[in-house]
């Protein structure tokens, strides 16, 4: 039963999801390209010196070093790269509830098909995603470095903590995506809701970079538990931020689950 | 004796503001085909939820083929056609259908392919219309590839709501045809409907629900034989108006020759008020035929009836329609 519900899903998002693992793969392949010109000329260093004062502290503070290697490492958490990721999340996290309030989920669960079941398939679409994408962002750098010559060997497998933290992230997002629609009964609610909190999290974890005001409230984003940057350039690994957000993604799937085997269809 | 296939005890609904359903009792049995009346509001697509378990009881059970109406495995057995239909608009008619089917426990076998063409064919679905996709067919289709998809399985419980919703005429026949199959099957039909005049054609018992509860439950014979009867009298004479006057015999109309005296129901003279002697003046003088209501024993206005010349003497069979504008008049229970 999962399979077919599963093959569904992917009949109806291939092109979107498909598309936005090429514009992934592209635009990391790009990054990298660009990181590469900026090694050879003048470095990154003076890119950053040439940005506004207010963006340079920024981005100064999120690229934690400089480099090409960060600059890799940035299209992780590159805005347009993470909006494209989380939005895929959210859309698939949100779809239990476009097909209660459609209609549809009655037909599905009038058939031998356990609410649960339904339920995981939607789990397994959202891991599969959370797994794909960040593989396409580390396949590009994988092709991007293969394609530039930079000085001393940088290979790909340092991107691998990065990917598996965007993994998390994405988990996270989708299982509170999951849970929000559990919660309400419009779709266009859990979205707005989900994305006002992914926003205002996004936000205060930037602001908090600059306000004491904020920092004691900082652990609350999720985004707190995110840098892909030092993952990759500055090892050790922090496992405990993966941790944190698998946590979470963990506890929201969970309520999600309680709630959509009580709930009224 | 096996258990009923359908077994509702003590269902209640509550969404607050007294709407919902309140404590219903209903069982089916193998074989039946129950028609389910009533306005919209009254509690028929509450109950159909509550009884597959897409909604949860605030009292009572339910229970199918013995079983918690909550095991998934049960639905196997289930065939159900919602009265909203929605259908995964971005499939094509094939697609859904197949996809549904492919929603069952592993191991059970898939629905015969040539029932789900003998069905479609039945239904006048042609190929070009099960190939579409389903955002760009009418209603009308949508709702038999919904039908379709109840039927294909060949389930032991067919649970419609209002199946006839947006078809032609002729796919109308058709389903209803399904349904008498069905019932003749040994299966089980609860058909949720307002359109009396089809339950009146399919059913076996119906049961008419009124503001979330239930107000009758009997075979169609029973429903009918208890009705007011119709009696309509064509006399050889006058209308014996005052003889008529009897307890339970209610004039409708009194028709003499070339004259018509109409008494709307509403307005018509009860047995023995003053307003069936004032019809008695009119229509006494000349022959004509007289439509009664009569309730209780026929005996005493057969007696009548004997001592005057009667030329034509007809019951009109009373339909389903009839039973249920009783039950909602105002002084229904």
């Amino acid at each position: 039963m999962i399979a077919a519900l599963l093959l569904r899903q992917w009949r109806h998002l291939r092109w979107t999801l498909g598309g936005l693992a090429l514009g992934l793969v592209g635009f990391e392949v790009l990054l990298v390209h660009l990181g590469a010109a900026f090694e050879a000329g003048p470095g990154i260093e003076q890119f950053l010196e040439a940005l506004p004062d207010f963006i340079h502290d920024l981005v100064a503070h999120q690229i934690h070093a400089a480099s090409f290697p960060a600059m890799v490492a940035f299209g992780f958490m590159h805005p347009a790269m993470l909006s494209g990721c989380l939005a895929a999340m959210v859309l698939l996290g949100t779809q239990p509830a476009g097909e209660r309030e459609s209609g549809v989920l009655e037909l599905l669960l009038a058939r031998p098909l356990p609410r649960a079941t339904y339920l995981h398939a939607s789990l397994v679409a959202l891991g599969l995603t959370a797994l794909l994408l960040p593989w396409c962002v580390l396949a590009g750098a994988a092709i991007g470095l293969s394609l530039v010559e930079v000085a001393g060997e940088l290979p790909w497998t340092a991107y691998l903590p990065c990917t598996l933290l965007l993994t998390a992230l994405m988990l996270a997002v989708g299982g509170f995506a999951l849970w929000m629609g559990t919660l309400v009964r419009r779709r266009g609610t859990a979205i707005a809701r989900t994305l006002a909190l992914l926003l205002s999290t996004y936000v205060l974890d930037t602001l908090a970079e600059f306000s004491s005001l904020l920092g004691p409230l900082r652990w609350l984003s999720p985004f707190q538990y995110f840098h892909p940057i030092p993952a990759a350039v500055d090892p050790p690994v922090a496992w405990g931020e993966p941790a944190v957000l698998l946590l979470l993604a963990a506890l929201t799937t969970t309520a999600a689950h309680r709630r959509f085997r009580r709930m009224d269809i | 004796m096996p258990p009923p296939v359908v077994e509702l005890s003590g269902l209640s609904k509550d969404y607050g503001g007294g709407v919902g359903l309140h404590a219903l009792d209903l069982e089916l049995q193998a074989g039946e085909v129950l028609g389910f009346l009533g306005p919209n509001g009254a509690g028929k697509t509450t109950t159909i939820r509550l009884a597959l378990d897409l909604i949860r009881p605030t009292r009572g059970t339910a229970r199918l083929f013995g079983r918690p109406a909550g095991e998934p495995g049960l639905r196997r057995r289930v065939g159900y056609l919602p009265g909203e239909l929605t259908l995964d608009e971005r499939l094509t008619a094939e697609q859904m259908l197949r996809f549904l089917d492919a929603l069952r426990p592993a191991g059970t076998p898939p629905a015969d392919p040539r029932r789900r063409a003998e069905l479609c064919e039945r239904l006048r679905l042609p190929p070009s219309d099960l190939s579409r996709v389903l955002r760009d067919d009418s209603r009308g289709t949508r709702q038999k590839v919904g039908l379709v998809a109840a039927f294909q399985h060949d389930p032991d419980l067919l649970v419609l709501d209002e199946p006839t919703a947006g078809l032609d005429p002729l796919a109308r026949e058709a389903v209803l045809e399904l349904m008498r199959e069905a019932g003749a099957a040994g299966r089980t039909v609860f058909h949720s409907s307002h359109v009396i005049s089809e339950v009146d054609r399919t059913a076996s018992r119906v049961a008419i629900v009124r503001a979330g509860r239930l107000v009758r439950l009997e075979s169609i014979e029973v429903l009918r034989s208890s009705l007011e009867r119709r009696m309509l009298v064509r006399f050889a004479g006058p209308v014996p108006v005052d003889e008529l006057a009897l307890p339970g015999v209610r004039l409708l109309e009194v028709d003499t020759a070339g004259r018509a005296q109409a008494a709307s129901a509403a307005s018509a003279a009860s047995a023995g008020s003053a307003g069936s002697a004032g019809a008695a003046g009119a229509a006494g003088a000349s022959a004509g035929r007289v439509l009664l209501a009569v309730s209780g024993e026929l005996a005493p206005l057969l007696a009548v009836l004997a001592r005057h010349p009667v030329r034509h003497l007809a019951f009109p069979e009373p339909d389903l329609e009839e039973a249920f504008r009783q039950h909602y008049s105002g002084d229904a229970p």
